[in-house]
Protein backbone atom coordinates (compact mmCIF):
# COMPACT_ATOMS: atom_id res chain seq x y z
CA UNK A 1 0.00 0.00 0.00
CA UNK A 2 1.33 3.57 -0.70
CA UNK A 3 1.12 6.39 2.20
CA UNK A 4 1.33 9.45 2.24
CA UNK A 5 3.27 10.40 5.40
CA UNK A 6 2.24 14.28 6.26
CA UNK A 7 5.21 15.51 9.04
CA UNK A 8 4.02 18.15 10.78
CA UNK A 9 5.32 20.65 13.43
CA UNK A 10 3.63 20.17 16.79
CA UNK A 11 3.85 22.67 19.57
CA UNK A 12 3.46 19.67 22.00
CA UNK A 13 6.46 17.73 20.60
CA UNK A 14 9.58 17.06 22.07
CA UNK A 15 12.32 20.41 21.68
CA UNK A 16 14.24 20.46 18.66
CA UNK A 17 18.01 19.32 18.93
CA UNK A 18 19.83 20.18 16.09
CA UNK A 19 22.53 16.64 16.60
CA UNK A 20 19.40 14.66 17.06
CA UNK A 21 18.08 15.13 13.58
CA UNK A 22 19.16 12.05 12.17
CA UNK A 23 17.17 12.13 8.94
CA UNK A 24 19.88 11.20 6.76
CA UNK A 25 20.24 8.12 9.30
CA UNK A 26 15.68 7.24 8.35
CA UNK A 27 16.51 7.27 4.86
CA UNK A 28 19.79 5.31 4.86
CA UNK A 29 17.93 2.89 6.30
CA UNK A 30 14.87 2.59 4.78
CA UNK A 31 17.28 2.53 1.32
CA UNK A 32 18.84 -0.42 2.62
CA UNK A 33 15.77 -2.43 3.26
CA UNK A 34 14.75 -1.97 -0.34
CA UNK A 35 11.80 0.34 0.93
CA UNK A 36 10.83 2.60 -1.59
CA UNK A 37 10.37 6.35 -0.18
CA UNK A 38 10.57 9.87 -1.99
CA UNK A 39 9.94 12.95 0.27
CA UNK A 40 10.53 16.44 0.59
CA UNK A 41 11.16 19.25 3.33
CA UNK A 42 8.45 21.95 2.45
CA UNK A 43 9.18 25.91 2.49
CA UNK A 44 7.03 27.47 5.47
CA UNK A 45 3.35 28.63 4.79
CA UNK A 46 4.76 31.88 4.10
CA UNK A 47 6.51 31.07 1.31
CA UNK A 48 3.05 29.37 -0.19
CA UNK A 49 0.60 30.09 -2.81
CA UNK A 50 -2.54 30.18 -3.15
CA UNK A 51 -4.67 29.16 -6.41
CA UNK A 52 -8.81 29.59 -7.32
CA UNK A 53 -10.41 29.79 -10.10
CA UNK A 54 -13.96 31.03 -9.16
CA UNK A 55 -16.16 31.94 -11.95
CA UNK A 56 -13.69 31.36 -14.42
CA UNK A 57 -11.60 33.43 -13.41
CA UNK A 58 -8.05 32.97 -11.76
CA UNK A 59 -7.14 34.28 -8.02
CA UNK A 60 -3.61 34.04 -6.76
CA UNK A 61 -2.34 35.20 -3.06
CA UNK A 62 -0.04 34.41 -1.32
CA UNK A 63 -0.12 32.43 1.55
CA UNK A 64 -0.50 31.22 4.64
CA UNK A 65 -4.01 30.55 4.82
CA UNK A 66 -4.37 30.26 8.46
CA UNK A 67 -3.08 30.77 11.37
CA UNK A 68 -1.64 27.64 13.14
CA UNK A 69 1.08 26.08 14.91
CA UNK A 70 0.72 22.90 13.14
CA UNK A 71 2.11 23.26 9.85
CA UNK A 72 3.14 20.90 7.14
CA UNK A 73 6.93 21.04 7.15
CA UNK A 74 7.84 17.89 4.55
CA UNK A 75 6.06 14.79 3.19
CA UNK A 76 7.18 11.46 2.06
CA UNK A 77 5.68 9.11 -0.13
CA UNK A 78 6.20 5.21 1.62
CA UNK A 79 5.38 1.75 -0.37
CA UNK A 80 5.01 -0.83 2.12
CA UNK A 81 2.67 -3.54 2.78
CA UNK A 82 0.63 -2.45 5.51
CA UNK A 83 0.09 -0.04 8.33
CA UNK A 84 1.69 -1.58 10.81
CA UNK A 85 4.88 -1.18 8.48
CA UNK A 86 4.12 1.99 8.11
CA UNK A 87 3.58 3.12 11.56
CA UNK A 88 7.13 1.58 12.36
CA UNK A 89 9.01 3.33 9.70
CA UNK A 90 7.00 6.87 10.45
CA UNK A 91 7.82 6.09 14.42
CA UNK A 92 11.43 6.35 13.39
CA UNK A 93 12.01 9.38 12.01
CA UNK A 94 13.24 12.72 13.49
CA UNK A 95 9.56 13.98 13.09
CA UNK A 96 7.78 11.75 15.12
CA UNK A 97 9.72 13.15 18.24
CA UNK A 98 10.01 16.81 17.20
CA UNK A 99 7.04 17.19 15.30
CA UNK A 100 3.75 14.66 14.60
CA UNK A 101 3.73 12.22 11.52
CA UNK A 102 0.17 12.06 9.64
CA UNK A 103 -0.44 8.67 7.73
CA UNK A 104 -2.53 8.77 5.18
CA UNK A 105 -3.28 5.76 2.66
CA UNK A 106 -3.36 6.33 -1.08
CA UNK A 107 -6.84 5.86 -2.82
CA UNK A 108 -6.14 4.32 -5.61
CA UNK A 109 -8.52 5.39 -8.54
CA UNK A 110 -9.06 4.74 -12.35
CA UNK A 111 -8.24 8.19 -13.52
CA UNK A 112 -10.38 8.00 -16.77
CA UNK A 113 -13.44 6.56 -15.24
CA UNK A 114 -16.20 8.96 -15.82
CA UNK A 115 -16.19 11.48 -12.61
CA UNK A 116 -20.41 10.71 -12.48
CA UNK A 117 -19.82 7.00 -13.12
CA UNK A 118 -17.10 6.90 -10.13
CA UNK A 119 -19.86 8.79 -8.07
CA UNK A 120 -22.59 6.22 -8.20
CA UNK A 121 -20.20 3.45 -7.96
CA UNK A 122 -18.49 4.37 -4.98
CA UNK A 123 -22.18 5.77 -3.02
CA UNK A 124 -23.56 2.16 -4.41
CA UNK A 125 -20.62 0.18 -2.74
CA UNK A 126 -20.56 2.02 0.48
CA UNK A 127 -24.79 1.39 0.51
CA UNK A 128 -23.71 -2.15 0.03
CA UNK A 129 -20.93 -2.24 3.29
CA UNK A 130 -23.50 -0.62 5.47
CA UNK A 131 -25.98 -3.75 4.61
CA UNK B 1 -30.33 -40.97 16.91
CA UNK B 2 -29.69 -38.08 18.81
CA UNK B 3 -32.62 -36.00 19.71
CA UNK B 4 -32.84 -32.56 18.54
CA UNK B 5 -32.43 -30.45 22.28
CA UNK B 6 -29.49 -32.66 22.65
CA UNK B 7 -28.18 -31.18 18.93
CA UNK B 8 -29.28 -27.76 19.64
CA UNK B 9 -27.13 -27.94 22.67
CA UNK B 10 -24.44 -29.05 20.75
CA UNK B 11 -25.09 -25.87 18.10
CA UNK B 12 -24.81 -23.69 21.12
CA UNK B 13 -21.84 -25.18 22.57
CA UNK B 14 -20.26 -24.80 19.07
CA UNK B 15 -21.09 -21.50 18.80
CA UNK B 16 -19.32 -20.71 21.47
CA UNK B 17 -16.45 -22.81 20.75
CA UNK B 18 -16.00 -22.58 17.32
CA UNK B 19 -17.38 -18.88 16.14
CA UNK B 20 -13.72 -17.19 16.53
CA UNK B 21 -12.35 -20.31 14.69
CA UNK B 22 -14.77 -20.04 11.65
CA UNK B 23 -14.93 -16.21 11.34
CA UNK B 24 -10.61 -16.10 11.93
CA UNK B 25 -9.95 -18.55 9.17
CA UNK B 26 -12.35 -17.35 6.90
CA UNK B 27 -11.52 -13.49 6.91
CA UNK B 28 -8.25 -14.58 6.25
CA UNK B 29 -8.88 -16.37 3.19
CA UNK B 30 -10.92 -13.68 1.87
CA UNK B 31 -10.27 -10.68 3.22
CA UNK B 32 -13.94 -9.80 3.57
CA UNK B 33 -15.47 -9.13 7.42
CA UNK B 34 -18.83 -9.10 6.62
CA UNK B 35 -18.43 -11.76 4.22
CA UNK B 36 -16.89 -13.99 6.78
CA UNK B 37 -19.49 -13.38 9.75
CA UNK B 38 -22.72 -13.90 7.49
CA UNK B 39 -20.71 -17.46 6.28
CA UNK B 40 -19.83 -18.29 9.52
CA UNK B 41 -23.84 -17.49 11.19
CA UNK B 42 -25.16 -19.82 7.89
CA UNK B 43 -22.82 -22.71 8.62
CA UNK B 44 -24.15 -22.46 12.15
CA UNK B 45 -27.95 -22.22 10.92
CA UNK B 46 -26.93 -25.53 8.58
CA UNK B 47 -25.55 -27.43 11.34
CA UNK B 48 -28.80 -26.80 13.34
CA UNK B 49 -30.64 -28.32 10.23
CA UNK B 50 -28.65 -30.75 9.24
CA UNK B 51 -27.09 -32.42 12.71
CA UNK B 52 -30.11 -33.42 14.44
CA UNK B 53 -30.59 -35.92 11.17
CA UNK B 54 -26.69 -36.61 10.25
CA UNK B 55 -26.03 -36.36 13.85
CA UNK B 56 -22.98 -34.37 15.70
CA UNK B 57 -19.83 -34.42 13.57
CA UNK B 58 -16.92 -35.94 15.47
CA UNK B 59 -15.09 -31.97 14.63
CA UNK B 60 -17.88 -29.56 14.81
CA UNK B 61 -15.25 -26.80 14.24
CA UNK B 62 -13.94 -28.52 11.07
CA UNK B 63 -17.35 -28.92 9.63
CA UNK B 64 -18.75 -25.33 10.83
CA UNK B 65 -15.69 -24.08 8.87
CA UNK B 66 -15.82 -26.64 5.58
CA UNK B 67 -19.15 -25.65 5.44
CA UNK B 68 -19.00 -21.67 5.63
CA UNK B 69 -15.72 -22.03 3.30
CA UNK B 70 -17.83 -23.43 0.43
CA UNK B 71 -20.29 -20.57 1.49
CA UNK B 72 -17.97 -17.71 0.92
CA UNK B 73 -16.89 -19.59 -2.24
CA UNK B 74 -20.17 -19.87 -4.05
CA UNK B 75 -20.86 -16.04 -2.76
CA UNK B 76 -17.66 -14.90 -4.43
CA UNK B 77 -18.12 -16.43 -7.55
CA UNK B 78 -21.74 -15.62 -7.72
CA UNK B 79 -20.28 -12.03 -7.19
CA UNK B 80 -17.78 -12.44 -9.94
CA UNK B 81 -20.07 -13.84 -12.41
CA UNK B 82 -22.32 -10.61 -11.48
CA UNK B 83 -19.78 -8.20 -12.30
CA UNK B 84 -18.67 -10.05 -15.29
CA UNK B 85 -21.89 -9.61 -16.85
CA UNK B 86 -22.24 -6.19 -15.83
CA UNK B 87 -18.94 -5.70 -17.29
CA UNK B 88 -20.19 -7.10 -20.30
CA UNK B 89 -22.79 -5.11 -20.78
CA UNK B 90 -21.11 -1.94 -20.11
CA UNK B 91 -18.52 -2.91 -22.83
CA UNK B 92 -21.52 -3.64 -25.67
CA UNK B 93 -22.92 0.03 -24.52
CA UNK B 94 -19.64 1.67 -24.80
CA UNK B 95 -18.95 -0.32 -28.61
CA UNK B 96 -22.15 0.32 -29.63
CA UNK B 97 -21.95 4.00 -28.59
CA UNK B 98 -18.81 4.04 -30.61
CA UNK B 99 -16.69 4.96 -27.31
CA UNK B 100 -13.24 3.98 -26.84
CA UNK B 101 -13.54 0.55 -25.34
CA UNK B 102 -9.49 0.40 -25.02
CA UNK B 103 -8.89 3.21 -23.06
CA UNK B 104 -9.23 1.20 -19.50
CA UNK B 105 -6.70 -0.88 -20.81
CA UNK B 106 -3.90 -1.21 -18.27
CA UNK B 107 -6.25 -0.18 -15.61
CA UNK B 108 -8.65 -2.79 -13.95
CA UNK B 109 -11.65 -1.54 -12.38
CA UNK B 110 -12.27 -3.28 -9.08
CA UNK B 111 -14.24 -5.45 -10.18
CA UNK B 112 -12.71 -6.92 -12.82
CA UNK B 113 -10.56 -8.58 -9.93
CA UNK B 114 -13.46 -10.09 -8.03
CA UNK B 115 -13.26 -13.26 -9.99
CA UNK B 116 -9.93 -13.81 -8.60
CA UNK B 117 -10.35 -14.28 -4.72
CA UNK B 118 -13.11 -17.15 -5.33
CA UNK B 119 -10.62 -19.17 -7.14
CA UNK B 120 -7.36 -18.52 -5.36
CA UNK B 121 -9.43 -18.77 -2.41
CA UNK B 122 -10.91 -22.14 -3.38
CA UNK B 123 -7.12 -23.12 -4.51
CA UNK B 124 -5.47 -22.25 -1.64
CA UNK B 125 -8.13 -23.60 0.92
CA UNK B 126 -6.85 -27.42 1.58
CA UNK B 127 -7.80 -29.91 3.79
CA UNK B 128 -6.14 -27.55 6.80
CA UNK B 129 -6.55 -24.49 8.14
CA UNK B 130 -2.87 -23.71 8.74
CA UNK B 131 -1.32 -20.20 6.78
CA UNK B 132 1.59 -22.40 6.93
CA UNK B 133 3.41 -20.34 10.02
CA UNK B 134 1.73 -22.02 12.52
CA UNK B 135 -0.30 -19.00 13.34
CA UNK B 136 -3.74 -19.70 14.34
CA UNK B 137 -5.96 -17.14 12.75
CA UNK B 138 -7.80 -16.21 15.96
CA UNK B 139 -4.97 -14.46 17.26
CA UNK B 140 -4.71 -12.47 14.03
CA UNK B 141 -8.30 -11.20 14.44
CA UNK B 142 -7.34 -10.61 18.13
CA UNK B 143 -5.35 -8.12 17.14
CA UNK B 144 -6.75 -6.42 14.00
CA UNK B 145 -9.77 -6.07 16.00
CA UNK B 146 -7.92 -3.99 18.86
CA UNK B 147 -5.33 -2.43 16.28
CA UNK B 148 -4.56 1.49 17.78
CA UNK B 149 -5.32 2.70 14.53
CA UNK B 150 -9.09 2.09 15.07
CA UNK B 151 -11.33 4.15 17.69
CA UNK B 152 -11.49 2.50 21.42
CA UNK B 153 -15.56 1.60 21.40
CA UNK B 154 -14.88 0.04 17.63
CA UNK B 155 -12.19 -2.12 18.99
CA UNK B 156 -14.68 -2.98 21.25
CA UNK B 157 -17.43 -3.67 20.05
CA UNK B 158 -15.57 -4.97 17.13
CA UNK B 159 -13.70 -7.30 19.38
CA UNK B 160 -17.14 -8.55 20.74
CA UNK B 161 -18.40 -8.97 17.26
CA UNK B 162 -16.06 -10.97 15.19
CA UNK B 163 -14.40 -12.45 18.10
CA UNK B 164 -17.05 -13.08 20.26
CA UNK B 165 -20.04 -13.76 18.09
CA UNK B 166 -22.54 -11.57 19.93
CA UNK B 167 -24.93 -10.05 17.31
CA UNK B 168 -25.36 -6.68 16.65
CA UNK B 169 -28.15 -6.05 19.30
CA UNK B 170 -26.53 -7.65 21.88
CA UNK B 171 -23.55 -5.37 21.89
CA UNK B 172 -25.97 -2.46 21.79
CA UNK B 173 -27.86 -3.41 24.09
CA UNK B 174 -24.75 -3.86 26.58
CA UNK B 175 -23.72 -0.51 25.91
CA UNK B 176 -27.15 1.07 26.01
CA UNK B 177 -26.78 2.43 22.25
CA UNK B 178 -29.39 2.45 19.41
CA UNK B 179 -28.56 -0.83 17.09
CA UNK B 180 -28.46 1.24 13.99
CA UNK B 181 -25.51 3.45 15.55
CA UNK B 182 -23.95 0.09 16.86
CA UNK B 183 -24.01 -1.22 13.11
CA UNK B 184 -22.90 1.85 11.90
CA UNK B 185 -20.09 1.99 14.43
CA UNK B 186 -19.13 -1.85 13.34
CA UNK B 187 -19.09 -1.06 9.01
CA UNK B 188 -16.94 2.03 10.01
CA UNK B 189 -14.46 -0.10 11.69
CA UNK B 190 -14.46 -2.23 9.06
CA UNK B 191 -14.04 0.20 6.15
CA UNK B 192 -11.58 1.39 8.18
CA UNK B 193 -9.38 -1.74 8.82
CA UNK B 194 -9.71 -2.09 4.86
CA UNK B 195 -9.06 1.70 3.90
CA UNK B 196 -5.99 2.37 6.28
CA UNK B 197 -4.22 -0.85 5.82
CA UNK B 198 -4.75 -2.15 9.24
CA UNK B 199 -3.10 -5.80 8.51
CA UNK B 200 -4.18 -9.05 9.53
CA UNK B 201 -1.13 -10.54 11.60
CA UNK B 202 0.51 -10.77 14.65
CA UNK B 203 2.57 -8.08 15.67
CA UNK B 204 6.46 -8.46 15.10
CA UNK B 205 8.47 -9.29 18.73
CA UNK B 206 9.27 -5.54 18.77
CA UNK B 207 5.57 -4.24 18.82
CA UNK B 208 4.17 -7.19 20.34
CA UNK B 209 4.15 -5.80 24.32
CA UNK B 210 2.60 -2.71 23.31
CA UNK B 211 0.12 -4.33 21.33
CA UNK B 212 -0.84 -6.68 24.05
CA UNK B 213 -0.94 -4.70 26.36
CA UNK B 214 -3.88 -2.74 23.95
CA UNK B 215 -5.73 -6.27 23.61
CA UNK B 216 -5.72 -6.85 27.56
CA UNK B 217 -7.29 -3.20 27.94
CA UNK B 218 -10.02 -3.58 25.04
CA UNK B 219 -10.91 -6.88 27.53
CA UNK B 220 -10.55 -5.21 30.52
CA UNK B 221 -12.69 -2.51 29.60
CA UNK B 222 -15.70 -4.99 28.18
CA UNK B 223 -15.37 -6.71 31.68
CA UNK B 224 -15.63 -3.57 33.38
CA UNK B 225 -18.53 -2.20 32.04
CA UNK B 226 -20.07 -5.83 32.83
CA UNK B 227 -18.63 -5.62 36.30
CA UNK B 228 -19.53 -2.20 37.40
CA UNK B 229 -23.28 -2.52 36.06
CA UNK B 230 -25.76 -1.10 38.44
CA UNK B 231 -29.71 -0.99 38.85
CA UNK B 232 -31.77 -3.14 36.87
CA UNK B 233 -28.72 -3.42 34.06
CA UNK B 234 -26.60 -6.60 36.07
CA UNK B 235 -28.07 -9.34 34.28
CA UNK B 236 -27.87 -7.62 30.69
CA UNK B 237 -24.43 -6.14 31.47
CA UNK B 238 -23.46 -9.31 33.91
CA UNK B 239 -23.17 -10.61 29.86
CA UNK B 240 -20.29 -8.56 29.38
CA UNK B 241 -18.29 -9.94 32.08
CA UNK B 242 -18.84 -13.59 31.02
CA UNK B 243 -17.83 -12.79 27.97
CA UNK B 244 -14.55 -10.78 28.72
CA UNK B 245 -13.33 -13.53 30.83
CA UNK B 246 -13.99 -16.28 27.84
CA UNK B 247 -11.67 -13.88 25.43
CA UNK B 248 -9.15 -13.74 28.13
CA UNK B 249 -9.51 -17.45 28.25
CA UNK B 250 -9.18 -17.58 24.82
CA UNK B 251 -5.83 -15.06 24.88
CA UNK B 252 -4.39 -17.18 27.20
CA UNK B 253 -4.70 -20.32 25.28
CA UNK B 254 -3.54 -18.47 22.12
CA UNK B 255 -0.21 -16.92 24.17
CA UNK B 256 -0.01 -18.78 27.40
CA UNK B 257 3.43 -17.19 27.41
CA UNK B 258 2.34 -13.94 27.78
CA UNK B 259 2.04 -13.52 32.10
CA UNK B 260 0.18 -10.50 32.05
CA UNK B 261 -2.59 -11.95 29.82
CA UNK B 262 -2.40 -14.52 32.64
CA UNK B 263 -2.67 -12.40 35.00
CA UNK B 264 -5.33 -10.44 33.72
CA UNK B 265 -8.00 -13.89 33.60
CA UNK B 266 -6.47 -14.23 37.42
CA UNK B 267 -7.90 -10.65 38.19
CA UNK B 268 -11.26 -11.43 35.91
CA UNK B 269 -11.97 -14.08 37.88
CA UNK B 270 -11.29 -13.16 41.08
CA UNK B 271 -13.60 -9.86 41.12
CA UNK B 272 -15.81 -11.98 39.10
CA UNK B 273 -16.65 -14.05 42.07
CA UNK B 274 -17.81 -11.53 44.07
CA UNK B 275 -20.39 -10.82 41.48
CA UNK B 276 -23.46 -11.83 43.17
CA UNK B 277 -22.39 -10.65 46.64
CA UNK B 278 -21.64 -7.21 45.62
CA UNK B 279 -25.69 -6.62 45.65
CA UNK B 280 -27.94 -7.81 48.82
CA UNK B 281 -31.86 -9.26 48.25
CA UNK B 282 -33.06 -5.81 48.22
CA UNK B 283 -30.65 -4.40 44.84
CA UNK B 284 -28.57 -2.26 47.50
CA UNK B 285 -24.73 -2.08 46.71
CA UNK B 286 -22.75 -4.03 49.36
CA UNK B 287 -19.39 -3.07 49.69
CA UNK B 288 -16.34 -5.75 50.11
CA UNK B 289 -16.45 -5.36 53.80
CA UNK B 290 -19.94 -5.88 54.20
CA UNK B 291 -20.01 -8.70 51.16
CA UNK B 292 -21.39 -12.07 52.59
CA UNK B 293 -18.61 -14.48 51.92
CA UNK B 294 -20.29 -17.42 51.39
CA UNK B 295 -22.08 -15.80 47.98
CA UNK B 296 -18.39 -15.79 46.77
CA UNK B 297 -18.33 -18.11 44.06
CA UNK B 298 -15.56 -20.29 45.50
CA UNK B 299 -14.79 -22.09 41.89
CA UNK B 300 -13.46 -19.03 40.12
CA UNK B 301 -11.91 -18.03 43.16
CA UNK B 302 -9.96 -21.56 42.74
CA UNK B 303 -9.15 -21.02 38.93
CA UNK B 304 -8.26 -17.59 39.64
CA UNK B 305 -5.82 -18.76 42.38
CA UNK B 306 -4.59 -21.43 40.26
CA UNK B 307 -3.53 -19.27 37.33
CA UNK B 308 -1.17 -17.05 39.98
CA UNK B 309 -0.17 -20.04 41.40
CA UNK B 310 1.30 -21.51 37.92
CA UNK B 311 2.79 -17.56 37.33
CA UNK B 312 4.59 -17.63 41.26
CA UNK B 313 5.68 -21.21 39.59
CA UNK B 314 6.89 -18.98 37.02
CA UNK B 315 8.80 -16.54 37.92
CA UNK B 316 9.91 -18.27 41.08
CA UNK B 317 8.52 -15.13 42.67
CA UNK B 318 11.40 -13.47 41.73
CA UNK B 319 10.13 -12.08 38.61
CA UNK B 320 8.81 -8.18 37.43
CA UNK B 321 5.09 -8.27 38.30
CA UNK B 322 3.29 -6.28 35.34
CA UNK B 323 -0.02 -4.11 36.30
CA UNK B 324 -2.68 -7.33 35.74
CA UNK B 325 -0.38 -8.99 38.20
CA UNK B 326 -0.44 -7.15 40.93
CA UNK B 327 -3.97 -6.27 40.79
CA UNK B 328 -4.64 -9.66 40.46
CA UNK B 329 -2.38 -10.58 43.91
CA UNK B 330 -4.40 -7.80 45.13
CA UNK B 331 -7.63 -9.47 44.55
CA UNK B 332 -6.51 -12.61 45.57
CA UNK B 333 -5.85 -11.40 48.89
CA UNK B 334 -9.35 -10.45 49.41
CA UNK B 335 -10.82 -13.09 48.02
CA UNK B 336 -8.16 -15.68 50.56
CA UNK B 337 -9.39 -13.75 53.68
CA UNK B 338 -11.84 -15.62 55.87
CA UNK B 339 -13.71 -12.00 57.20
CA UNK B 340 -13.01 -8.81 56.25
CA UNK B 341 -10.89 -8.36 59.20
CA UNK B 342 -8.90 -10.98 58.60
CA UNK B 343 -7.65 -9.41 55.49
CA UNK B 344 -3.79 -8.84 54.62
CA UNK B 345 -4.08 -5.02 54.48
CA UNK B 346 -0.10 -4.84 54.75
CA UNK B 347 0.79 -7.18 51.79
CA UNK B 348 -2.19 -5.04 50.02
CA UNK B 349 -0.56 -2.07 50.84
CA UNK B 350 2.70 -3.39 49.71
CA UNK B 351 1.04 -4.36 47.06
CA UNK B 352 -0.30 -1.11 45.74
CA UNK B 353 3.45 0.83 46.96
CA UNK B 354 4.48 -1.46 43.87
CA UNK B 355 1.76 -0.99 41.32
CA UNK B 356 2.10 2.77 41.61
CA UNK B 357 5.81 2.74 40.54
CA UNK B 358 4.43 1.01 37.63
CA UNK B 359 1.72 3.27 37.21
CA UNK B 360 1.61 6.82 38.90
CA UNK B 361 -2.47 7.14 38.06
CA UNK B 362 -4.18 8.73 40.70
CA UNK B 363 -6.75 6.15 41.00
CA UNK B 364 -4.23 3.75 42.15
CA UNK B 365 -2.87 6.43 44.73
CA UNK B 366 -6.15 6.24 46.12
CA UNK B 367 -5.99 3.14 46.36
CA UNK B 368 -2.71 2.78 47.64
CA UNK B 369 -3.55 5.59 50.39
CA UNK B 370 -6.76 3.46 51.55
CA UNK B 371 -4.56 -0.16 51.75
CA UNK B 372 -2.38 1.91 54.11
CA UNK B 373 -5.06 3.60 55.94
CA UNK B 374 -6.56 -0.05 56.71
CA UNK B 375 -2.98 -1.90 57.77
CA UNK B 376 -3.42 0.78 60.71
CA UNK B 377 -1.96 3.88 59.43
CA UNK B 378 -5.26 6.21 58.79
CA UNK B 379 -3.09 9.30 59.52
CA UNK B 380 -0.61 8.24 56.84
CA UNK B 381 -3.21 7.44 54.51
CA UNK B 382 -5.21 10.45 55.09
CA UNK B 383 -2.33 12.66 54.58
CA UNK B 384 -1.73 11.06 51.16
CA UNK B 385 -5.58 11.97 49.97
CA UNK B 386 -4.60 14.92 51.36
CA UNK B 387 -2.08 15.47 48.80
CA UNK B 388 -3.95 14.16 46.00
CA UNK B 389 -7.07 16.06 46.19
CA UNK B 390 -4.38 19.24 46.66
CA UNK B 391 -3.28 17.97 43.16
CA UNK B 392 -6.22 18.78 42.05
CA UNK B 393 -5.82 15.08 39.68
CA UNK B 394 -9.03 13.27 40.87
CA UNK B 395 -11.42 16.41 40.60
CA UNK B 396 -14.97 15.94 41.31
CA UNK B 397 -14.40 11.60 41.47
CA UNK B 398 -16.88 10.95 44.61
CA UNK B 399 -14.65 8.36 45.43
CA UNK B 400 -11.85 10.53 47.09
CA UNK B 401 -14.11 12.48 49.70
CA UNK B 402 -15.55 8.76 50.30
CA UNK B 403 -12.19 7.46 51.33
CA UNK B 404 -11.27 10.53 53.30
CA UNK B 405 -14.45 9.39 55.16
CA UNK B 406 -13.33 5.97 55.89
CA UNK B 407 -9.92 6.84 56.83
CA UNK B 408 -11.44 9.33 59.26
CA UNK B 409 -14.10 6.77 60.79
CA UNK B 410 -11.06 4.79 61.39
CA UNK B 411 -8.96 6.87 62.73
CA UNK B 412 -11.64 7.64 65.75
CA UNK B 413 -13.47 11.02 63.66
CA UNK B 414 -16.98 10.11 63.02
CA UNK B 415 -18.06 13.69 62.69
CA UNK B 416 -15.33 14.81 60.19
CA UNK B 417 -16.15 11.50 58.32
CA UNK B 418 -19.76 11.89 57.91
CA UNK B 419 -18.93 15.49 56.84
CA UNK B 420 -16.54 14.25 53.99
CA UNK B 421 -19.19 11.19 53.04
CA UNK B 422 -21.68 14.01 52.75
CA UNK B 423 -19.47 15.15 50.25
CA UNK B 424 -19.35 12.51 48.63
CA UNK B 425 -22.93 12.17 48.16
CA UNK B 426 -23.15 14.94 46.42
CA UNK B 427 -20.90 13.36 43.90
CA UNK B 428 -22.05 9.90 43.70
CA UNK B 429 -23.01 9.01 40.21
CA UNK B 430 -25.35 5.99 41.09
CA UNK B 431 -28.63 5.45 43.21
CA UNK B 432 -26.96 2.37 44.59
CA UNK B 433 -23.99 4.64 45.41
CA UNK B 434 -25.87 7.30 46.94
CA UNK B 435 -27.52 4.98 49.07
CA UNK B 436 -24.87 3.23 50.38
CA UNK B 437 -22.95 6.57 51.24
CA UNK B 438 -26.03 7.65 53.21
CA UNK B 439 -25.94 4.40 55.28
CA UNK B 440 -22.56 4.89 56.41
CA UNK B 441 -23.46 8.58 57.17
CA UNK B 442 -26.31 7.12 59.47
CA UNK B 443 -24.00 4.97 60.73
CA UNK B 444 -21.77 7.44 61.80
CA UNK B 445 -23.61 10.39 62.81
CA UNK B 446 -27.31 8.63 63.81
CA UNK B 447 -28.79 12.28 64.59
CA UNK B 448 -28.33 13.63 61.32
Amino acid sequence: MEYLLIVATDPEGEPFVPEDDNVGDWVDDLEARGIRVRGQRLRPPTDATLVRMRGGELLVTDGPFTESKEWMAGYDILEVESLDEAIEIASRHPMARFGRIELRPAWPMDVHEPGRERFERERAEEAAAAG
Amino acid sequence: MTSAPATGDAVARAYRDEWARVTATLIRHTGDWTLAEECAAESFARALERWPAEGVPRNPGAWLTTVAKHLAIDRLRRRANEAAKAREAAEMVEVEDGRNVGRRAGVPLPATDAADPADAAADGWGDGDDSGDGVDDRLRLVFTCCHPALALDARVALTLRTLGGLTTSEIAHAFLVPEPTMAQRIVRAKQRIRNAGIPYRVPDAAALPERLGGVLAVLYLVFNAGYSASDGEAERRGALADEAIRLARLVVRLMPDENEASSLLALMLLQDSRRRARVDADGELVMLDAQNRSRWDAAEIESGLAVLHVLARRDGGRGIRGPYRLQAEIAACHATAVTADDTDFDRIAALYDELAALDPSPVVALNRALAHGFAGRPQAGLDELDRLEASGALGRYHLLPAAQGELLARAGRPDAAAARLRAALELAPTEPERRHLRRRIDELDPAS
